[in-house]
């Protein structure tokens, strides 16, 4: 394959990895802080799109479009912390996640009756599908942006993490909820923080995808948060760099297949996908960087 | 006659075919409810009704028993549906809809009975493969994996043209599943379910449930058991959405994915996921709602709605009914019982049939084990070198430990001093760095636990890890080499036949420490590990567990390693004690010659000014 | 033996005061009905055997378990059971059984942790404050606190309770597995804490030298106080007799 096939192709995998990583950061964070995998984390995403899709019929510009669906997925993801997962601290992670899926079906079915079944068509900028030259090769402005919003969200949330008081509790609840607790820091505050923060980057991620889908319908969410699911498994449940490793890996892997299985089978790339990370974890069970932890009898 | 019914199958199949039997009379009644006033509709309902049951209780034989909540079930269900289609749609409309199968599939067709038996092996088979990778992962991973099972399947049904049609569906399906084949369908299937959780390998597998840990300790090999069920429940599951097809006649693989799922869930977590009958009712509780939910939808009152198509008003209540069960009744509206455990006096007849109990022997005389192979005369067991570190924490830094056939050794040491970890190493669940573990010609370094329990090396836990709510008698006989027989011995030797058919977590304190250490004492170890058994006791229980451990060192042959905090007890009961600190031995000796160590004293006391080494001599010296 | 503390007014209420505290883990009964109270200023151990329940009884008094019956009363009033973070606001810090210091974060994020409670404002000073009483912590501000060794970490987990500035300590086995230079420097350390005013409990397994230190002792014993009384007084008990008890065949 020559050069700039290849190194459009690498952008591409980039650019849908990043978008990934940025999902998986935001499923972690609720992950590592509470060890709750939030099953209705897709349906963020799709109400994200349902904002956007409202947004531009009342004629709001795509920018404005999009902090209004962030916000939105902000303020809904503790509302989910509220509803759902509050009445129900301290239920094993079984239940939790089983809880979460109920939520998700009801979210589902909602969008399908008060909106429509159907998919929604949200216009985005000419922008996005313009072409530009770099050199020898040609980008999709699309993808730029992309890569250049989620690297930029991925930094944010770092800076918040490692500088602000709020990151740091957060930080310490993930390692030690119980003596976090004793030096003071508040679950009542650290827990629906960290929904927040997942959600808005449910947020960005789920911006991120529309712009790349155009369009909305109940099932949007799931995809995209399945994959954030598999890559945290696949980096290692815990892990926050294995989660973006994990986002990164798969997005490569299926772009790869994408482009290099025959056409007959390109259908079946996710599966195919899915079967090579359910490979990778029979040889290595605890995910790439996850580690060992001392048993406790 | 009655005697040799007693005498042809043990407790609990008998008490698995009551409850089944009972289930079944259920079902009849219902299926008489709805089909004898003559109603199409309601005819439709029951067969609906019977269908949801035998798809719900393949899925709790898997879910209910092994306590994994699996997502990927009806991707067996739909491979199901699907065979059963391209075996017995009538030859002229499966030309016309699947031009392009291959031969053997163009040509064959087969009745009701021999299709679901194909769906079911099929499926089985396809269990067996998928199985074998997912119970390697660690449980948080499986639930991920099952959910990537149902994508991976779905997508395949969806795009696999050829084989399928692809999202256009199939029909034409005949209607072979009518209500006396839907009805009996469902009591076979109950019965299946029953009969295999009061099984050996349902018991292991609902062991491992409670607690996994505990039950790879007591030799259960835990993914094999998981492997057995997901097969079993993927075969049946199999069998059942070839039912189901045979009743919708028309289907695409829409119905293969999250609303379905979502459905049977529901079933088990409304009724009992843990329980046959729990299933039983779930289905029932959730057929009516969607029954009663569509004619209000619709206003009208139609015949056979399908209950996969879920939409609106029905899900929403589902969705609701769910999540008010997880807050309120987490265990479901059935719970644990079955459907004897509901009548009383049918439990109380199997209590009595069970034969009078062993009269409550005072004090612990516990049984000899016949039929062990004579010990040999060196040390059992022999730690060699053993370090192990986590993360930066150096917890045992080179550990030498040995015990003989009959000798009782005690381990202390500070908090933090490794010997929790020296256990876990010896046990077989942490796998040292550096060092070796030989159990009489066995190297068990490696464990794993199941196997080191089986070679002979069984232990008790610092926080009691019983199976909480297995019943006491099947708390042992759920450990591997636990034979009937002796079951009911142990239970009469440590004062716990009363409770034989109690759960588990029901007994005091001092009940649960005496019968982990008869799980452990069933396998007939050579050598038990004991962890803190006595923590949390007073001090007249603690000397009955004093005599209870000495006697079986010495009736036994069998080697105690006891780690304890009560320095009385153990300075009186073990014949060497080894001390640890900061992970290296740090005295190994007689009572005597441990305490009167000064350094011993000094980790325990610390050195200063007042009394110290003075006291300890004059101990010694045998006041 | 160690100084008494004379203030000039002694406080006849006890600032810290423990009374009937029952508590259970599940069917296991912990600590049964203890009675304990502390002084303004004062210094008092608490002595006993592994499994006593001595880490339970420092662990319900910071709120970290829900006593069964009993309370735990700081200047009269009682303590929030169950909600360690109030505990720590209104004064009662805790130094926790095996430092517990966060490893993956750094020491300067470990220490500014512990001023949660305080305002923001504060946070700098305090800083300065704690990295002038332990210079190798200043040294090792931005290390990972999990390559600190033993001693090391015992005094960032005592610095940590500290930027709280709290009026009560709990300190947990600070001794634990430090070699006896070291635990030399903490003991003289707790003991400036207790002249700068702080009240303390400290729990140890190093009897001799925490009744060095102490003004007042109690003895655990599966979860009851078997003794009690001056630091002086429990010094010359056989407390090798109470702990290992009778050797000798049964």
């Amino acid at each position: 394959m020559s050069f700039d096939a290849f190194a459009q192709q690498l952008i591409n995998a980039l650019s849908l990895g990043s978008i990934y990583a940025v999902l998986a950061l935001g499923l972690a964070m609720v992950y590592s802080t509470l060890g709750i995998l939030n099953f209705a984390y897709g349906e963020l995403i799709t109400i994200v799109g349902y904002t956007m899709f409202f947004a531009s019929e009342a004629g709001m510009p795509f920018i404005l479009m999009a902090a209004l669906g962030i916000v939105v997925a902000g303020a809904a993801s503790v509302a989910m912390q509220a509803v759902i997962f509050r009445p129900l601290r301290g239920a094993n992670f079984v239940t939790l996640l089983f809880a979460s899926f109920a939520l998700s079906q009801v979210l589902q079915g909602l969008f399908r009756q008060a909106i429509s079944p159907r998919s929604k068509g949200i216009p985005t900028p000419d922008l996005f599908s313009d072409f530009i030259q770099i050199g020898a090769v040609r980008v999709g402005v699309l993808a730029l942006i992309t890569l250049a919003v989620a690297l930029s969200t991925m930094a944010v949330l770092l800076l918040f993490m490692r500088r602000s008081r709020a990151g740091l509790q957060m930080r310490a609840a993930a390692q030690d909820l119980t003596t976090a607790r004793i030096l003071g820091v508040r679950t009542d505050r650290v827990i629906p923080l960290a929904f927040l923060v997942s959600g808005l980057m449910a947020g960005v991620g789920g911006v991120l995808w529309i712009a790349r889908t155009t369009s909305v319908n109940p099932g949007t969410g799931f995809t995209p948060i399945l994959v954030a699911f598999v890559a945290i498994v696949l980096g290692g449940l815990g892990s926050i760099p294995g989660a973006v490793i994990g986002a990164f890996a798969f997005g490569a892997l299926e772009i790869m297949l994408q482009a290099y299985l025959p056409g007959a089978i390109v259908p079946f790339q996710f599966a195919i996908a899915l079967v090579a990370v359910a490979v990778v974890l029979v040889v290595r069970p605890q995910g790439l960087l996850g580690h060992e932890v001392e048993v406790k009898v | 006659m009655t005697r040799l019914w007693r005498l042809s199958l043990d407790a609990s199949s008998r008490s698995a075919l009551v409850g089944a039997g009972l289930t079944a009379l259920l079902l009849v009644a219902l299926s008489a409810l709805l089909v004898l006033p003559g109603d199409r509709g309601l005819s439709g309902t029951a067969v609906v009704l019977l269908v949801s049951i035998t798809l719900v209780t393949s899925l709790q034989v898997f879910i209910g028993n092994s306590g994994i909540l699996s997502f990927g079930h009806v991707a067996f269900m739909g491979v199901g549906a699907y065979v059963t289609a391209l075996l017995t749609i009538p030859l002229a409309i499966r030309q016309t809809q699947l031009p392009d199968l291959p031969p053997i599939l163009a040509g064959i067709e087969l009745g009701g009975l021999s299709a679901v038996l194909v769906a079911g092996t099929v499926c089985a088979v396809l269990g067996v493969i998928v199985g074998a990778t997912l119970v390697r992962m660690p449980v948080n991973a499986v639930v991920m994996a099952t959910l990537a099972l149902l994508i991976v399947v779905f997508t395949v049904l969806l795009n696999w043209q050829s084989l399928t049609r692809g999202g256009q569906g199939v029909f034409g399906i005949p209607r072979l599943t009518t209500p006396p084949v839907a009805l009996g369908a469902a009591i076979l299937f109950v019965v299946v379910a029953r009969l295999f959780k009061s099984s050996g390998v349902g018991l292991r597998l609902r062991a491992s449930r409670e607690d996994e840990l505990a039950a790879r300790a007591a030799g259960i090999d835990v993914p094999r058991v998981r492997l057995v069920s997901f097969t079993l429940s993927a075969g049946m599951m199999g069998a059942a959405g070839s039912l189901w097809a045979l009743n919708v006649l028309a289907f695409d693989p829409d119905q293969f994915s999250f609303a379905m799922t979502f459905a049977l869930l529901a079933m088990l977590v409304v009724g009992g996921k843990e329980s046959v009958l729990g299933g039983v009712v779930g289905a029932v509780i959730v057929v009516v709602i969607t029954e009663l939910l569509s004619r209000v939808e619709q206003g009208v009152t139609i015949g056979t709605f399908e209950l996969p198509r879920i939409t609106g008003t029905v899900q929403f209540a589902l969705a609701a009914l769910i999540i008010a069960s997880l807050i309120w009744r987490p265990d479901g509206l059935v719970g644990r019982r079955e459907a004897e455990d509901l009548v009383p006096w049918i439990r109380k007849w199997f209590v009595r049939s069970r034969g009078p109990g062993v009269g409550s022997v005072p004090g612990p005389a516990p049984v000899p084990a016949p039929g062990r192979a004579p010990l040999p005369d060196g040390p059992l067991l022999t730690g060699t070198g053993i370090a192990k570190a986590f993360g930066g924490i150096r917890a045992l830094a080179g550990v030498d430990v040995e015990v003989r056939p009959g000798e009782i050794l005690g381990i202390i040491g500070p908090n933090g001093s490794g010997k929790s970890t020296l256990l876990n190493v010896l046990s077989g669940i942490t796998t040292p760095d550096a060092g070796r573990v030989i159990l009489g010609d066995e190297d068990i370094t490696a464990g794993p636990s199941h196997r080191t329990a089986r070679l002979g090396l069984t232990r008790t836990f610092q926080n009691i890890r019983l199976f909480d709510h297995l019943t006491v008698r099947e708390n042992i006989a759920a450990a591997h080499g636990a034979r009937l027989e002796d079951v009911d011995r142990l239970l009469g030797a440590f004062d716990l036949t009363a409770h034989a058919d109690s759960a588990a977590d029901t007994l005091s304190y001092g009940q649960q420490r005496r019968l982990e250490i008869l799980r452990a004492l069933a396998m007939r170890p050579s050598v038990m590990l004991l962890d803190e058994p006595a923590a949390g006791m007073n001090e007249v229980e603690s000397d009955v567990l004093m005599e209870s451990i000495r006697a079986i060192a010495r009736d036994d042959g069998c080697a105690v390693i006891i780690v304890d905090h009560d320095l009385r007890l153990i300075t009186r009961l073990c014949d060497r004690i080894q001390v640890l600190e900061t992970g290296q031995t740090l005295a190994v000796g007689t009572p005597a010659a441990v305490v009167a160590d000064p350094a011993v004293v000094a980790a325990y006391l610390g050195t200063g000014h007042g009394s110290g080494p003075t006291t300890s001599t004059a101990m010694a010296a045998g006041e | 033996m160690a100084g008494h503390v004379t203030t000039g007014s002694a406080d006849a209420r006890p600032t810290l005061e423990v009374s009937g505290l029952t508590v259970r883990y599940g069917v296991v009964t912990a600590l049964a009905g203890v009675d304990l109270h502390v002084l303004r200023g004062e210094i008092v151990v608490v002595l006993g055997p592994n499994g006593a329940g001595k880490s339970t009884l420092l662990r319900t008094i910071a709120g970290v378990h829900r006593p069964a019956a009993g309370v735990v009363r700081l200047d009269g009033q009682p303590l929030p059971a169950g909600a360690p973070e109030r505990v720590t606001r209104l004064g009662v810090s805790m130094v926790p059984e095996g430092r517990r210091i966060f490893g993956g974060l750094t020491v300067e994020e470990n220490l500014r942790l512990g001023a949660t409670p305080r305002p923001v404002a504060s946070e700098a000073a305090s800083l300065t404050a704690i990295f002038g009483r332990f210079p190798i912590l200043a040294e090792r501000r931005r290390q990972m606190a999990g390559t600190l060794s033993g001693g090391e970490q015992q005094q960032l987990a005592i610095a940590r309770a500290l930027m709280a500035a709290p009026r009560v300590i709990l300190y947990d086995e600070p001794s634990l597995g430090l070699a006896p230079r070291i635990v030399d420097q903490i003991f003289e350390l707790i003991g400036e804490l207790r002249d700068e005013g702080v009240t303390t409990i400290l729990v140890e397994q190093n009897a001799h030298r925490a009744l060095d230190l102490g003004d007042r002792g109690y003895v655990l014993s599966a979860g009851r106080v078997i003794a009690r009384g001056p630091a002086s007084e429990l010094g010359s008990m056989d407390l090798s007799r109470l702990y290992f008890g009778d050797v000798g065949a049964a």
